[in-house]
């Protein structure tokens, strides 16, 4: 039994089904069978239909079937990374010289999901911009192994950009997604089949046959990306996609993107950014933090791993209560809303135990000693 | 999908879905939608103009029509425009083909096309119901029947002495110098003065040739002796008029004034054939007669003192109206005739590219770009207007510079291709370049004719000899092929460059 396919079951037998239908959908993808992924539709439509309440059996049994025929194809499941583009020291200055984005060097491969954090006005929206071929470079450069000799209307054809304020659509929202499939080749029964998985995978089908004005803002992100995936992009790059999401969209969305990037049928790599730095950093390969149009860590730079270990934790426990529970083993800061304990004795575990045998009462605790969080 | 379109039929149904999924260029375009519905219009509209109440002898109603029209066809290229903005192939970065460009462009011209045609239904309807209703020959034979039938019922006045000409042939006319004009008007004046008819108060001195051919053609003719002869001319009894029928090819030809006095005057009726005749007549003015034809019923209509005998026949028959009738039929009747057919293929082919390329350019550059060119268009005629009349410029210089700014346009286009950023500037000599290029021919050949023409006044004192005029109509032709030329081998790539640089 193929690991996918394993891990798919186990999803089913402990109740994740959402998770499970959805993992199905992308491994049927990738078998690259046609027939395959109509079924695995089917699948999901009828898990759809019966969510509410309980789940037939004929549901599991239809999954079940479906898991093994997939299993017998396994072998195309395999894939190698590719590098995508190189970005050499691009840096950037608007004409009013009030904002200067300074060289930045980045690489992404195929499965790669980089991230990229800071604050409003850093330079998030211009380095992402850049990357897309949108704003001209006033430095270094852009190479994209992939194409040869590309000219800038294949760079764009090539990568897609998914703007934070996302233009408004026009139209019924599936005739957008099958219009979207149709400009990059999609055409005929396949056309049909990737629009309806596409509304399957994000979740989308009850909505379909509705415009623009009939859906929240957090629908429309989900409908941009489903159009954007089905113009089989090899670079992706979302600008704030969480911004407009839900916690729960929030995380189902990252874990998406994160599984889209790994997938075989099109392996892509994705550029985000986002304020929400700890979601990001579930997901992320590899964190950007930019302050001030700088870089100003990496994960994974080696010359910046932290020298002590850092927590942040939320408690109605007063500051007096903490000091005894560290007694001198680390420095204890407040910000108005919770507290960073910065100890280069205690690891985090350690000072865990410590709070939970010191009766001390946590409602937030949160490991951020390899986190970009250390730099805002 | 889900197609709730008004009259939509099943087959247009399964063709936008296959156009959506199989060709989304043509769907983008909705050509298929605009070709059904307006053709479902056009044949609407002509049902409509073929019902309505067309009085074919009154004025023509095709500038109301034709405005009315004009209104809907506005809504209707809004409402196309409308579907057409929500989905563009080129500007989302899709898979274009070489030909993208101009495939894109026939659409739009077949669309706009489409919506243009209709104001031309009316005046094509009123046509074919004024040939329908009014035969060639049926005119011509009530046009000459009606002039008879005046003739002989009036040929007690109109039997008159004619006026005529005294005539002899010379061998050699000297022109004396003095009795050429002084000061001579060359814009006028279309050949040297023709020495040939000379007037000599009512007599004419003629040269040999012209001599011959005005006996041939004259009505009567009195030998005085060897040299000199009186032509005499018929007076006019072309009562009702025959605007545009006169080189008709009809079986029955117009009779000429001669004609109809032999037929009347000369042998006329006995008096007991003057009721019918009188009735025949009035059948026939019913048949024509428009009294709306007038601008103020009854105007001119009253005898006045001194009235001429012709001028009061012509009241008493009320041939000012019936002539504005077979005048009103004629001109419904000739829309489309060959001296018209020109005009109105240009206005057609005209009006839709006008409209075609703005909508090209529109969906190939950005918004800002596309009003930045409307506008450096209008200011750049203003400039050259302005430059033109400070410097005293004919109309050559105006076609010069016309050419120089499409050439400057092009040398602009070039630069596309060395740019690393998308710069306003450049994407407005694009544009302005793609709207010069059908008239770039055109230009050209003006230009050769204009200063053909100022050659010839030099070196003869004329301006006429530079016969170019039908190079005119290939240069039209060469102007639309050049622009679907270059629209599919070098536009194609200086929008795809273009527009997908960079900004700064």
């Amino acid at each position: 039994m193929h690991t996918r396919i394993a891990e798919i079951q186990s999803y089913l037998r402990h109740n994740d089904h959402s998770l499970a239908v959805r993992r199905i959908l992308d491994a049927s993808l990738d078998t690259a069978d046609g027939a395959l992924l109509q079924e695995a539709i089917r699948v999901s439509q009828s898990y759809r239909q019966y969510k509410q309440g309980e789940l037939p059996a004929s549901f599991f049994e239809s999954a079940q079937q479906l898991l093994n025929k997939i299993n017998t194809v396994t072998e195309r499941f395999a894939y190698q990374s590719t590098r995508l583009v190189t970005a050499r020291d691009i840096s950037k200055t608007y004409g009013s010289g009030n904002f200067s984005l300074q060289p930045i060097s980045i690489q992404i491969n195929t499965g790669d999901v980089l991230g990229v954090v800071g604050e409003n006005g850093n330079g998030k929206t211009t380095l992402l911009r850049c990357m897309a071929g949108q704003l001209a470079l006033d430095g270094g450069n852009l190479e994209f192994p992939l194409l040869e000799h590309p000219d800038h209307y294949d760079i764009k054809h090539h990568l897609a950009f998914i703007p934070q304020r996302i233009p408004r659509w026009y139209g019924l929202l599936k005739d957008n997604l099958h219009f979207a499939a149709a400009i990059s080749g999609i055409t005929g029964e396949e056309n049909r089949i990737m629009v309806d998985f596409m509304l399957e995978r994000l979740d989308l089908t009850p909505y379909a046959h509705l415009t623009w004005t009939q859906i929240s803002s957090g629908y429309r992100t989900r409908f941009e990306i489903a159009r954007i995936l089905l113009q089989k992009p090899r670079l992706l790059i979302l600008d704030e996609p969480l911004a407009n999401l839900d916690i729960n969209a929030q995380q189902s969305i990252l874990t998406d993107l994160r599984f889209m990037a790994k997938s075989v049928h099109n392996p892509m790599g994705i550029l985000l950014s986002s304020q929400q730095l700890h979601e990001v950093e579930k997901i992320a390969d590899t964190v950007l933090l930019i302050k001030n149009g700088s870089c100003l860590f990496r994960t994974g730079e080696q010359e910046k791993t932290a020298a002590a270990f850092v927590i942040e934790l939320e408690t109605t426990a007063n500051r007096e209560a903490l000091l005894n529970i560290l007694n001198g083993n680390g420095e204890l800061q407040f910000n108005g809303g919770f507290y960073t304990i910065t100890s280069k004795e205690l690891q985090a575990q350690q000072i865990l135990t410590k709070l939970v045998t010191g009766n001390i009462p946590i409602t937030y605790f949160r490991d951020i000693t390899h986190s970009t969080k250390r730099f805002i | 999908m889900n197609i709730n379109r008004p009259l939509m039929p099943g087959f247009l149904k399964r063709a936008e879905q296959k156009l959506l999924l199989n060709k989304p260029l043509i769907w983008s375009t909705r050509v298929h939608l605009v070709l059904y519905y307006g053709i479902l219009y056009n044949l609407l509209l002509a049902g409509l103009c073929f019902v309505a109440p067309i009085d074919l002898t009154g004025y023509s109603h095709a500038p109301y029509w034709i405005g009315f029209i004009v209104i809907i066809d506005i809504i209707g290229l809004t409402v196309w425009l409308i579907y057409l903005l929500r989905f563009n192939v080129f500007k989302k970065y899709g898979n274009i083909k070489p030909l993208h460009a101009l495939v894109t462009f026939l659409m739009y011209f077949i669309s706009v096309g489409i919506i243009v045609l209709s104001a031309f239904v009316y005046p094509a309807v009123e046509c074919i119901r004024a040939n329908v209703a009014f035969g060639d020959e049926e005119l011509v034979h009530d046009i000459n029947t009606m002039n008879i039938r005046i003739c002989q019922l009036e040929h007690k006045r109109l039997n008159t002495p004619w006026k005529y000409d005294t005539v002899a042939p010379v061998k050699d006319i000297k022109v004396k110098a003095d009795s050429l004009p002084r000061e001579v008007d060359y814009d006028t004046i279309v050949a040297p003065v023709e020495p040939a008819v000379i007037p000599a108060h009512g007599s004419y001195k003629l040269d040999t040739a012209t001599f011959q051919d005005r006996l041939v053609h004259a009505d009567s003719v009195v030998k005085l002796n060897d040299t000199m002869y009186l032509d005499y001319q018929t007076p006019d009894l072309l009562f009702v008029s025959a605007y545009r029928m006169e080189d008709g090819d009809t079986r029955e030809k117009l009779l000429s004034s001669f004609e109809i006095y032999n037929r009347s005057i000369r042998n006329p009726p006995a008096s007991g054939e003057n009721t019918a005749i009188a009735k025949e007549l009035l059948q026939l003015q019913n048949k024509y007669l428009n009294k709306s034809n007038s601008y103020y019923p009854g105007y001119g209509e009253e005898v006045e003192p001194g009235e001429t005998t012709n001028g009061l026949i012509r009241k008493k028959y009320h041939i000012a109206d019936i002539s504005t009738s077979v005048y009103n039929i004629a001109n419904k009747k000739d829309t489309f005739s060959d001296t018209s057919l020109g005009l109105i293929i240009r206005s057609f082919y005209y009006f839709t590219l006008v409209i075609s390329l703005l909508v090209f350019i529109f969906r190939h550059t950005t918004v800002r770009t596309f009003f930045l060119s409307l506008l450096t268009g209008v200011l750049l005629t203003i400039f050259t207007v302005l430059i033109e009349s400070l410097a005293n410029g004919g109309f050559e210089m105006f076609i010069g510079s016309m050419i120089g700014y499409a050439l400057l346009f092009f040398v602009g286009t070039i630069f596309t291709f060395s740019l690393a950023k998308r710069s306003k500037v450049n994407g407005i000599l694009i544009n302005l370049f793609i709207f010069m290029i059908p008239v770039l021919p055109l230009l050209v050949v003006d230009l050769i004719y204009e200063l053909k023409k100022e050659q010839n006044y030099r070196q003869h004192g004329s301006y006429y000899g530079a016969e170019v005029e039908q190079y005119f109509a290939y240069a039209e032709i060469g102007g639309a092929v050049l622009l679907l030329v270059l629209l599919a081998t070098y536009l194609n790539k200086v929008y795809r460059r273009w527009y997908s640089l960079p900004e700064n």
